[in-house]
């Protein structure tokens, strides 16, 4: 054998089982990500404008049906259609705003509120099937995950008619306040639908909903909506990590170990992946590994990103015990003060202009962690791209075989609000120009546009890409 | 001979130079004054985030008033300490601005505006701080000019200078 292929072979399989080894969340407050830090190869994007002209739009994705159409989900109840060639169809593909005849059906009122995401089956082309999550004005902002099917007949647009008649209630999920919502939906490489779920709001997470295993919010969810009885919303997956942990049972007190009894919780919610989550509005699965990045939106001082290698659910990523790496609340200066880590630490984090309270000015990070998806292209593997909504920038978190590397890629002037991919696994990004407090409403600010993240050597000639500066 | 030429030979070199420089003049006379004077009296305004020409490209129908005209040319707020822009610029802060930067101006979302800590030097200025409004800066720092007539934000920016003087 030709010794040279031989070690080649044994260094190309030493590097990716070191990589596999390697990816995994950080053990070590140390180990956790901050900006400054450098990706493999240094890679560099520009973001290509596709369209533009969306009303608040807060989320978007692909129908993975070859169609090659891009959707785009305005916050104020309406799904549009960008087509291959990036022209956008006048009518919308959804439009919550005009089913209930008392008015729009989705609560608009604050701007984390609103129709937050769209998701479409892995088997869409043939059966139709597309998912919603969405505040509810009917429900007082609950959270409604509605299955549609569309008419084969009209691929492009669903009628109010059409929309009322196939809607399949999957789940509601009480929300007492009207910020953290979560908001993202997406089916997992496993085809279970993943639902990303807030703490139900306020500040501090009043009702310590990230550690109580019987709600569902603070949570990752994850259902099978493949039933066979259309009467059942949807089914446990088997190899939920609560699955069993909620069943009821006799009482058996002798003769299993303490470890054994850990593992009963008959208040858990058996929908639970994994907890302790603060504001999951966004989240992406590595299409080529499977693994699970999550956007984490912090508090007052800290965002967060939280990797989660494929298929390893019931952790529990800290909030509110944790802010960040920190413990929280935070009251001053973490340094020096001793802090049990509770739970899972996230992969990366990055400050808010005041790191704590009292702190100094720290112009590095933003205010709250906007996921777009993974790009595994432009010399990037495995790099989670995500934008902040306050400071325009881009950060790229990925792993460079030892420890992870949270990257500022850019700073744009755009405010960004969601991701996802369009059909060749590139990654794309939305911006919309709204408020944070005294919104406007959902159809009253500038528009916003949709960008698809290209490596910088690759922006086709002529395309218009966002104004960025680069340190 | 030898020396008369070389004294002819200069002469005919300064003529050309002077023709030039004459000929120069003249095309800028002709041709560039205007463009030459507007360089000279208009303020170049800057993208705050990217450092690029500012485009004004935005409410393109807008009716440019005295005061915009003016602080194109002065780089001076011409409504600084005007009680009645003051109160027209409060209206504009509460609508837009406290949301991100708050009632008194000490932010949140957006920076502090009551001290003088700037992101950006220039933001300093009257100049610097139209140039950021209008054009916007990064993120949640949008693009102002979108939303309101430049008069508007002379005077929101004559109300955002007393939480410094105030201070």
């Amino acid at each position: 054998m030709n010794i040279g292929k031989l070690l080649g072979g044994i260094c190309a399989l030493a590097l990716s089982a070191g990589t596999v080894f390697a990816a995994d969340a950080p053990k070590t407050v140390e180990e956790v990500a901050n900006p400054g830090g450098a990706l493999p190869g240094n890679p560099q994007i520009a973001l290509v404008k596709v369209a533009d002209g969306f009303k608040d739009p807060i989320n978007v994705t692909n129908a993975g049906d070859g169609s090659g159409r891009i959707f785009v989900v305005e916050r104020v109840g309406r799904i549009k259609i960008v087509n291959k060639d990036g022209s956008v169809n006048a009518d919308p593909f959804l439009d919550l705003t005009a089913i209930n005849p008392l008015g729009n059906d989705v609560q608009t009122g604050f701007v984390e509120q609103g129709l937050y995401s769209v998701a479409f089956h892995p088997d869409f082309k043939t059966n139709g099937y597309f998912f919603v999550h969405y505040a509810s004005l009917p429900f007082n902002g609950d959270g409604m995950i509605v299955r549609f099917t569309v008419d084969p007949a009209s691929p492009d647009v669903m009628t109010a008619e059409r929309t009322n008649e196939t809607a399949k209630v999957l789940m509601r999920i009480e929300q007492p306040w009207y910020n953290h919502n979560g908001g993202q939906i997406e089916f997992g490489p496993d085809g279970m639908l993943y639902i990303g779920s807030g703490d139900g709001g306020w500040e501090g997470d009043p009702y310590e909903a990230g550690q109580d295993l019987s709600t569902l919010l603070a949570k990752m969810l994850r259902i099978d909506v493949n039933v066979e009885d259309d009467s059942i919303p949807y089914k446990i997956p088997k190899d939920n990590p609560f699955a069993d942990a909620s069943s009821e049972r006799l009482m058996v007190l002798f003769g299993i170990t303490e470890e054994q009894f850990s593992k009963i919780k008959t208040r858990s919610r058996p929908e639970i992946w994994s907890y302790g989550l603060r504001n999951p509005y966004e989240f992406a699965f590595d299409q080529k590994t499977g693994d699970l990045f999550i956007a984490d939106v912090g508090q007052n001082h800290w965002e967060e990103i939280v990797f989660e290698k494929a298929g390893d659910g019931g952790q529990n990523y800290g909030w509110p015990r944790m802010e960040a790496s920190f413990c929280h609340p935070m009251t001053g200066d973490p340094a020096g003060k001793p802090c049990s880590v509770v739970g899972t630490l996230p992969a990366a984090q990055y400050p808010h202009t005041q790191p704590f309270p009292g702190a100094p000015d720290d112009n590095t990070g933003g205010c709250s962690v906007q996921g777009f998806g993974v790009a595994n292209y432009g010399g990037m593997e495995g790099v989670y791209l995500a934008g902040d909504w306050c400071s325009g920038r881009v950060f790229g978190l990925g792993h460079d075989g030892t420890k992870w590397q949270l990257q500022e890629m850019m700073q744009t002037g755009l405010q960004f609000t969601a991701g996802g991919y369009d059909e060749d696994g590139m990654v794309l990004a939305v911006n919309a120009s709204n408020f944070y407090l005294a919104d406007q409403g959902p159809d009253s600010n500038p528009p916003g546009t949709l960008w698809r993240v290209v490596p910088a050597n690759e922006v086709p000639q002529g395309a218009e890409i966002a104004e960025a500066v680069k340190k | 001979m030898g020396s008369s030429g070389t004294l002819c030979f200069f002469a005919e070199k300064e003529i050309r130079r002077l023709m030039r420089i004459f000929y120069c003049a003249m095309f800028l006379i002709c041709f560039g004054t205007a463009t030459v004077l507007g360089d000279e009296t208009k303020i170049e305004f800057f993208h705050a985030l990217t450092d690029k020409p500012l485009e004004f490209k935005y409410r393109k129908d807008q009716q440019l008033t005295e005061a915009v005209e003016g602080f194109y040319v002065s780089g001076k707020n011409p409504y600084s300490g005007d009680a009645a822009a003051l109160a027209d610029g409060l209206k504009v802060y509460k609508k837009l601005c406290q949301a991100c930067h708050l009632k008194d101006g000490k932010g949140r979302i957006g920076p502090n505006l009551t001290d003088d800590k700037w992101l950006r030097q220039r933001t300093n200025t009257d100049i610097g701080r139209f140039e950021i409004i209008y054009g916007g800066g990064a993120g949640a720092m949008q693009p102002f000019g979108r939303r309101i007539d430049q008069d508007d934000i002379l005077k929101v920016m004559a109300y955002i200078d007393t939480f410094r003087t105030k201070q």
